[in-house]
């Protein structure tokens, strides 16, 4: 049902739904709403939502969802969108919360799913642009998506959600890093961080086991090619014992990554590496092998 | 309804490629090529060679080891040793060395080692290997790895031999010093 023709059908129960006392007042609102008066449908409602016999009654709260919601889609870009589209949440969940009979359950999830998305899709953007001054707002949008999402989905999908969003994150935050290492090497330990926030829910992934494997292992990799020619020897045995500190570090995680998932060549291939850089050859040349005959099952 | 419809289409699309997003690539460097190469432009700086070697162009030849060789001309072949210029030259797998400083020879090309020290025995080359046992064949300075790291070992009456003088500084980091074979 087109949402306009809801909330004609909504209008058509307002006596039978409302009170006296705010009936008027919601049939003025809406009267402007319809006539795209949203400000002062929104001023209306604020007064009935605000008083007694309004503040418990789901059907002023759903409609006062849909005029903050409107306001939000034509203020968009502006200060003000954000306010509006909070005020639609909070109205569209105080729906739900009344709604005990559950008339209007349905419309009320649609349209929270839709600013839902509306959040996710602005924590997207803010992930995308790789900014280092901006990256750590899109945790607090997102997690506004999450908010609204536990209401409308099963736990196992929100936590599904949220494993997406901690490596989009540790991925931006590499980026950040691989950008310019001198100078944001603090985007080197956020990216792990949301690795391990993946792994605490997920130690089974895949992907954040490996790429914490590689995270090390190219940090260490990249200091020992700073070594600067000038650098004596007690410099280079320090150096030298920093990243084989790392590269063990990153072992267990490659090797967890194998065995979660023993066809992916990249983890033999990282172990192989891994392991001929910390002078085992003969575990090296396992996965060399390993990883010849995986090559030679994909011809 | 169209907008929430459309809505789901982006976040569906933004999901999946979020996890198609391709894996990072891993640093495929040889860092035990690049901690040798460290090692042996330190060697070359803290031994001294005979007054007659101090002239024309410090030269490093590298037989096997092409990992090592890539580094050491990425690295050092603009640096100096005292006044001296350095030289890298890649040897092939041989008997006949040309005059150089200092010799390394890779695991690859080990089994020359006694053959090659025998026929040079009076010039003052430094011959670095990294090879378990190797000083026993010929070898000044052995890279050995202990635990994981690249440390050294070193025959200091093989070097006087050959007119070589190890400073104290290569002495004291050396994990074995070896007097004669």
């Amino acid at each position: 049902m087109n949402y306009k023709l809801h909330i004609a059908w909504l209008f058509c129960l307002i006596p039978m739904l409302l009170s006296a006392q705010v009936n008027e007042k919601v049939e003025e609102a809406y009267l402007l709403y319809s006539k795209k008066e949203h400000h002062a449908a929104a001023e209306i409602l604020d007064e009935v939502v605000a008083s007694e016999s309004g503040s418990n009654n789901e059907v002023a709260w759903h409609i006062r969802g849909f005029v903050y919601k409107d306001l939000y889609v034509e203020a968009q870009d502006s200060a003000e969108a954000n306010r509006y589209r909070d005020e639609a949440v909070k109205s569209f969940k105080s729906s739900a919360d009344l709604d005990v009979e559950g008339r209007i359950t349905d419309q009320n999830h649609k349209a929270l799913n839709y600013l839902a998305i509306t959040f996710y899709l602005d924590a997207s953007d803010i992930i995308d642009r790789h900014d280092p001054q901006t990256i750590d707002s899109a945790e607090e949008t997102f997690f506004r998506y999450v908010d609204i999402l536990r209401i409308l989905e099963p736990d196992s999908v929100v936590q599904e959600k949220i494993v997406d969003f901690y490596l989009a994150m540790s991925t931006a935050h590499r980026k950040i890093y691989e950008s310019d290492r001198e100078n944001n090497e603090n985007h080197w330990n956020r990216s792990n961080e949301y690795f391990l926030k993946v792994l605490e829910i997920d130690p089974e992934s895949f992907r954040a086991n490996y790429s914490l494997a590689v995270s090390h292992y190219n940090k260490e990799t990249y200091n020992l090619r700073k070594l600067a020619v000038q650098e004596d020897f007690q410099d280079i045995f320090a150096i030298q014992s920093m990243s084989m500190a790392s590269i063990r570090t990153a072992l267990p995680f490659m090797m967890k990554a194998n065995e979660i998932d023993p066809e992916r060549i990249e983890a033999v291939r990282g172990l192989k590496i891994i392991y001929f850089n910390m002078n085992k050859e003969e575990k090296s040349e396992e996965y060399n092998k390993i990883e010849k005959d995986l090559k030679a099952g994909d011809k | 309804m169209k907008n929430i419809l459309l809505l789901f289409i982006v976040l569906a699309s933004l999901s999946a490629s979020a996890q198609k997003e391709e894996l990072p690539s891993m640093d495929e460097t040889d860092t035990g090529a690049m901690i040798k190469a460290s090692f042996l432009y330190n060697f070359a700086k803290l031994v001294d060679w005979p007054e007659e070697y101090k002239k024309g162009n410090f030269v490093i030849s590298v037989m096997g080891g092409e990992n090592l060789y890539r580094e050491m001309v990425k690295k050092y072949n603009t640096k100096q040793i005292g006044s001296q210029q350095i030289e890298i030259r890649k040897l092939s797998k041989t008997l006949n060395i040309s005059e150089c400083h200092l010799l390394y020879v890779g695991a690859e090309c080990i089994d020359l080692l006694p053959e090659i020290t025998e026929k040079y025995r009076h010039l003052p080359i430094l011959i670095v290997t990294d090879d378990e046992g190797a000083l026993d064949d010929g070898a000044i300075i052995n890279m050995v790895p202990v635990e994981s790291e690249w440390m050294y070992e070193l025959n200091v009456e093989k070097a006087s031999d050959r007119k070589l003088f190890i400073g104290s500084m290569l002495r004291s980091m050396a994990i074995r010093t070896q007097q004669g074979k």
